[in-house]
């Protein structure tokens, strides 16, 4: 399989690999593990949030 | 479903070695074994422990097919079963992508094992003559290779059970102490190069 990213989006992969300390491989993967568990627990009804950890404020992750 | 791992465990009656094979994931074989033989095993042996005021073993209610119908089917959840001379013998559930607690590897990640059993016959905290000695090891091992597989050096994190705590000093995790957040269990890390002294055979 070939991804074709823009260079803005292919630095972001170079640039979270780099942070992470792994290959470009690995942060697709994670994403990919990451997006399909949000996937399924909205579907499920649950909701996404961010939250502050100072305030406790949450905001929710608005998802398509 | 695949066999990721095939390694040895011992019957402790023989003194002599059994192959196992560590499958991925739990499929419904598994899962209507474990209904089938660990459940009314593990609930004899929890009247037992009532019955004699013994310690409660915390691993005995977990419900492993309601587990995999909340996980099962998610890449960041990859689950296993060992099975050992046609009998499942140890099943363990982990979880991808979580942030290590050692300093030393801050901002990386681990592996975390989020549930790990071995079939009640073989506790020695719940029988008087368990039946298979390394199911655990085999288990923790490979939660650590597929920790090295995922680019995480061998990194693999836990929350222990009380009963089990001695078992992951001896292996080498290091104790970071009681977190009040999970339950007030005691969470133990394998660093990198425990964890490649641990795969390589060796034990503290």
């Amino acid at each position: 399989m070939t991804l074709n990213l823009t260079d803005p989006e292919m630095e972001a992969l170079e640039a979270l690999a780099e942070k992470r300390g792994v290959t470009k491989t690995a942060v697709v993967k994670q994403a990919l593990r990451l997006l399909q568990m949000i996937s399924v627990r909205t579907e499920r009804g649950e909701k996404l949030f961010f939250e502050d950890d100072e305030t406790k404020a949450k905001a929710e992750v608005m998802l398509l | 479903m695949t066999i990721v791992e095939s390694g040895w465990i011992l019957e402790r009656a023989t003194k002599k070695l059994a192959a196992a094979d560590v499958r991925n994931p739990i499929d419904q074989q598994a899962l209507d074994e474990w209904e089938g033989r660990w459940v009314p095993e593990s609930l004899k042996l929890a009247l037992a422990l009532i019955a004699a005021q013994s310690p409660k073993q915390q691993s005995l209610h977990w419900d492993w097919r309601q587990k995999l119908n909340v996980l099962g089917g998610l890449l960041a959840y990859p689950s296993y079963s060992l099975s050992s001379q046609g009998s499942l013998e140890g099943m363990m559930i982990v979880k991808l992508d979580q942030p290590a607690r050692l300093a030393a590897s801050a901002g990386k990640s681990l592996v975390y094992i989020d549930y790990l059993e071995s079939a009640p016959w073989n506790l020695k905290t719940a029988v008087s003559t368990p039946k298979y000695k390394g199911v655990g090891a085999l288990l923790v091992g490979v939660a650590a290779r597929r920790s090295v597989s995922e680019e995480c050096e061998g990194r693999v994190g836990l929350h222990s059970l009380p009963q089990s705590e001695t078992f992951y000093s001896k292996i080498g995790m290091t104790d970071l102490g009681l977190d009040p957040k999970h339950q007030n269990l005691r969470y133990f890390e394998f660093a990198p190069e425990a964890a490649r002294t641990f795969l390589k055979g060796g034990e503290k």
